[in-house]
């Protein structure tokens, strides 16, 4: 594999686990309203207070533009579908980093700041990673050679 | 949980997406832009080595009309030495034939005085 189909294979990788997550968070939603108290979940609880169902959809509807525009042949349209799901991770990249900030988590639980950061930096240095891949995507398997 | 956390934090993400999306597509089209230019220049730059090739064709059969012109001039110039040696000549021949022209005009009373002379003799020696 040569290194720009190996960039391209981890691009496509973060964008798909980022997909995975949020389906899953969706999910989670959906199913018991304990995930709600999760920092990643509980400032997007916030676009739609006490509609958990709401949320729960808006989670695996932005999963599913994510998958769609995987599935996608390359264009403007593919790097739209990524949006919403950007949108979303970088929300709860910024409830990450605000809990971190202040020490305490967003359902009040207060914790060191170190500790918080071990707990969120995966979300954080996910999120980066997403406008990254999202920047520097050229289309994945559908890219021509040349590309 | 600080207020209006989700509101600013929301735009941020929406603005983040949007530069994302805005450099994503905006880069590309500079691109083309420039790869626009590079055409254009290079047609330009093609037509100028088109106009310039037909120049130097040009000055080369100038150069090449040239040489047969000084060519020419240099044979004419040749011949010219050549007439002019021949009229020096001629001078010089017309004024020998003058010399002997003017050399047989006195002689030739003098021929016809011998040939009366040889006449007569000739009579004397019948009778």
């Amino acid at each position: 594999m040569c290194a720009s189909r190996r960039k391209e294979f981890w691009r496509l990788n973060i964008i798909w686990w980022s997909t995975v997550l949020h389906a899953t968070w969706g999910i989670l939603v959906l199913f018991s309203p304990d995930a709600l108290g999760a920092t990643p979940v509980a400032l997007l609880d916030l676009l739609v207070p006490g509609d958990r169902v709401a949320l729960g959809v808006m989670f695996l509807a932005v999963a599913g533009a994510a998958l769609f525009g995987l599935w996608s042949r390359p264009g403007k349209m593919r790097q739209l579908m990524f949006l919403p799901q950007q949108v979303f991770l970088l929300t709860a990249a910024i409830g990450c980093a605000s809990a971190i900030a202040r020490g305490q988590y967003l359902d009040g639980t207060v914790r060191p700041p170190l500790f918080i950061l071990a707990d969120q930096l995966p979300i954080i240095l996910l999120a980066i990673a997403y406008v990254v891949s999202v920047l520097t995507e050229n289309g994945g398997p559908h890219a021509s050679a040349s590309d | 949980m600080p207020p209006h956390l989700i509101d600013w934090a929301f735009v941020a993400a929406l603005v983040t997406s949007a530069i994302t999306i805005g450099t994503k597509w905006l880069l590309p089209a500079l691109q083309k832009i420039g790869r626009g230019e590079d055409e254009s220049t290079a047609e330009w730059r093609g037509r100028v080595g088109a106009q310039l090739d037909q120049q130097d064709k040009a000055l080369t059969a100038l150069m090449e009309a040239t040489t047969d012109i000084a060519k020419v001039v240099a044979e004419i110039e040749r011949r010219g030495h050549g007439m002019e040696e021949a009229i020096r000549r001629s001078v010089t021949s017309a004024a020998q034939i003058a010399s002997m022209a003017e050399h047989v005009s006195q002689l030739v009373p003098k021929v016809d005085t011998l040939l009366v002379d040889s006449a007569r003799r000739q009579g004397g020696r019948r009778r």
